[in-house]
C-alpha cells in the first residue's frame, strides 16, 4: 500500500493507470485522478475494485489508512466462509501458533544453549531450538482451543484464528498434536531426555495450570513466569546434557524475573477487560502488588546480573556493561510504582521489549569462557586434569604398558 | 454459502460470533448430532457473556452514579479500579463453573467432530469396492 501511495506522488500527472502492487497482488486498484495539482498532497479520487468502497477526494496521505479502516469494517461487518484455502495454511499455522511468542520463546532457549559451558554443537543446536519451537506452537494453539469465549471478550485477542472460526477446534487441537509430539520426539531423540522432559512439563504447566488458573487465582502471574523462565533451561540442558547447575537456574531467574515488569506493565492498561472476562490478574485483583512486584523484580535482575560472573555464566565485565541497562529498567518500573498511568505502563512494557534481547547479546557477548578460551593457563590446568584422569584409568584397569 | 460455515461479525454484547451452520443435503447422524451440540453450546455462551456483560455495564454505571453523588463528577483510574476488583471479586464463583463447563462442552464438541470425522471416512473407504 505504501508504495502505491508514493506511486501516486511520482507520477502526478498519469491520468489512468493501472498499478498492481507486488507485496498486495489481490488488491488491484484502478487509480483514475480528477484534478490535478503539482504539489505532493493531491487530491485524488480513488475508484477501488468492485468490492471496496469508492473515497471520493482524499488526501493521498490519508489514502492508506482511510481503505485499511474501510477494509477492516467490512471484514469486520460481513459474514464470511470459513472456508479453508491451502494456500493460506501455513499463515493460519504460524497464527495459531503466536509465532512472535515462539520467536521469543526460541531465542531464549537459543540463548540458554549457547552460554551453557559445554561445548557448541550446531546440529544439537539446530534441533533443540527446532523441538522448543514446536512444541511451544502446540501450547500455544491448545491455549488458544481452550480460550475462544474469553479471548472474545478482549480487545486485544477478539481476533485470533479461531474466536473468528477460521479454524475448527478440532484442526487447531490436531495442528498441536503432530506439532507437540513431533517436538518432544526432536528434543528426546536429537538432543536429550532432560530436554524433552523439561519440554513436555512446560506443555503441560502452561495448558492446563496456567490457562484455567487465570480465572482461579491471583497466582497465575507466577506460574506464568515459571513457564517462561523453562526455555532457557532447556536451551542449557541441551547443551550440557542435562546437568542444570548455577548458571543455569540464574539465566532461569533472569527470565522469571524479566516477566513481572514485562507482564504487570501490559497488564495494567487492560484492567476494565480483564475485570469484565473473569480473568484474575494482579493489576486487577491487587494493583499495589502489581506495582511493587514489577519494581521488586527489576531491582531482582540488577542483583542477578551482579551475580552472573559468581556463577562463572559471564565474565566481570558483563556486570558493568549491563548496570546501565538495568538501572534504566529499575527507573522506569519505579516510576511505574509512584505514579501508575498508561504512559509510565507503556514506556516500562516497550523498555522490557528491548531490555530482553539486549540483555541476551550482552550476555552471549561477556560469555565465561569465550574470550578465555585461548589463554594458556586455562587450557594447560585442562590438560593436566585430563592427564590426572587417564593416570587414575590406567592405573584402574591395569593396562600394560607397550614395552 | 455453498457448503460450509459462515461466521458473522461479533455480537455487541456477547461478543461473541454467531455462526450459520450448513446443513448437508443427506446429513448423517453424527453431522446431525454435532451440529445440534455446537448450536446448543453457542447458545449458552452467547447467554452467560450477554447476561455477564450487561451486569458489567449497568453495575459500572451505577458505580459512577454513586461517585457522582458524592460529589466525583469524573472517576480516576485509581476509583474505577476498585470498581474493576469487586466485580472480579464478587464474579469469582460464577467464572470458575463457566470456565469448567465450557471446558467439558468444548471436549464434547471436539468428541463429535472426531465422530463425524470417522464416519466420513468410513463412508469413504466403501467407495472403493476391494
Amino acid at each position: 500500500m505504501n508504495h502505491l501511495v508514493r506511486a501516486i506522488h511520482h507520477d502526478g500527472f498519469q491520468v489512468k493507470n493501472v498499478y498492481t502492487c507486488l507485496t498486495c497482488s489481490f488488491l488491484r486498484r484502478q487509480i483514475t485522478q480528477s484534478s490535478l495539482k503539482p504539489k505532493p498532497l493531491v487530491a485524488t479520487t480513488i475508484a477501488v475494485d468492485k468490492s471496496l468502497p469508492i473515497l471520493p477526494n482524499i488526501k493521498p496521505s490519508a489514502v492508506e489508512s482511510k481503505s485499511d479502516v474501510n477494509e477492516k469494517t467490512r471484514i469486520e461487518k460481513e459474514w464470511t466462509e470459513s472456508r479453508i484455502h491451502l494456500k493460506d495454511l501455513h499463515q493460519h499455522y504460524l497464527k495459531l501458533s503466536k509465532s512472535r511468542l515462539t520467536t521469543l520463546v526460541v531465542v531464549t532457549t537459543m540463548a540458554g544453549y549457547a552460554m551453557a559451558p559445554a561445548p557448541f554443537d550446531l546440529t544439537s543446536f539446530i534441533l533443540c531450538s527446532v523441538g522448543t519451537g514446536l512444541v511451544s506452537g502446540a501450547a500455544n494453539s491448545i491455549n488458544q482451543y481452550h480460550e475462544v469465549p474469553f479471548d472474545a471478550q478482549m480487545s486485544r485477542t477478539k481476533n485470533r484464528l479461531l474466536v473468528r472460526g477460521i479454524l475448527s477446534p478440532l484442526h487447531a487441537l490436531s495442528f498441536a498434536a503432530v506439532s507437540g509430539s513431533l517436538g518432544l520426539m526432536t528434543l528426546y531423540y536429537g538432543v536429550n531426555p532432560v530436554t524433552a522432559a523439561l519440554g513436555a512439563a512446560n506443555l503441560i504447566l502452561y495448558t492446563s495450570i496456567y490457562t484455567p488458573m487465570k480465572r482461579i487465582s491471583i497466582l497465575n502471574t507466577w506460574v506464568g513466569s515459571v513457564v517462561g523462565a523453562i526455555p532457557p533451561l532447556m536451551g542449557w540442558a541441551g547443551c550440557t546434557g542435562g546437568v542444570i547447575d548455577s548458571g543455569g537456574l540464574l539465566l532461569a531467574g533472569l527470565l522469571y524475573a524479566w516477566q513481572f515488569p514485562h507482564f504487570n506493565a501490559l497488564s495494567w492498561n487492560l484492567r476494565p477487560d480483564y475485570s469484565r472476562a473473569g480473568y484474575r490478574m494482579m493489576s486487577v485483583t491487587n494493583p499495589g502488588l502489581c506495582r511493587r512486584t514489577a519494581l521488586r523484580y527489576t531491582i531482582g535482575i540488577f542483583g542477578l546480573c551482579c551475580a552472573a560472573p559468581l556463577c562463572e555464566l559471564t565474565n566481570i565485565y558483563f556486570s558493568i556493561a549491563v548496570a546501565p541497562l538495568n538501572a534504566y529498567f529499575v527507573y522506569l518500573a519505579w516510576k511505574f510504582h509512584q505514579e501508575s498511568d498508561s504512559k509510565t505502563s507503556r514506556s516500562l512494557f516497550r523498555f522490557s521489549l528491548i531490555h530482553l534481547p539486549a540483555l541476551m547479546l550482552l550476555l552471549f557477548v561477556n560469555k565465561h569462557s569465550l574470550w578465555s578460551g585461548n589463554s594458556k593457563p586455562k587450557e594447560n590446568g585442562e590438560i593436566i586434569t585430563v592427564n590426572k584422569d587417564e593416570k587414575i584409568i590406567s592405573t584402574i584397569f591395569k593396562t600394560p604398558e607397550p614395552l | 454459502m455453498n457448503n460450509v460455515d459462515s461466521v458473522g461479525p461479533p455480537d455487541p454484547v456477547s461478543n461473541l460470533r454467531p455462526v450459520k451452520y450448513h446443513i448437508p443435503k443427506h446429513e448423517s447422524l453424527a453431522e446431525r448430532q454435532l451440529r445440534l451440540k455446537r448450536i446448543e453450546v453457542a447458545k449458552w455462551n452467547h447467554e452467560f457473556w450477554s447476561r455477564h456483560n450487561l451486569k458489567f455495564v449497568k453495575e459500572r454505571e451505577a458505580y459512577k452514579k454513586c461517585l457522582a453523588e458524592k460529589g466525583i463528577s469524573a472517576a480516576t483510574a485509581d476509583q474505577m479500579s476498585e470498581f474493576y476488583k469487586d466485580f472480579l471479586d464478587r464474579n469469582w464463583k460464577t467464572h470458575l463453573t463457566y470456565n469448567f463447563e465450557w471446558y467439558k462442552r468444548n471436549i464434547s464438541i471436539v468428541r463429535l467432530m472426531m465422530n463425524k470425522n470417522i464416519f466420513k471416512a468410513i463412508q469413504w473407504t466403501k467407495k472403493f469396492k476391494f
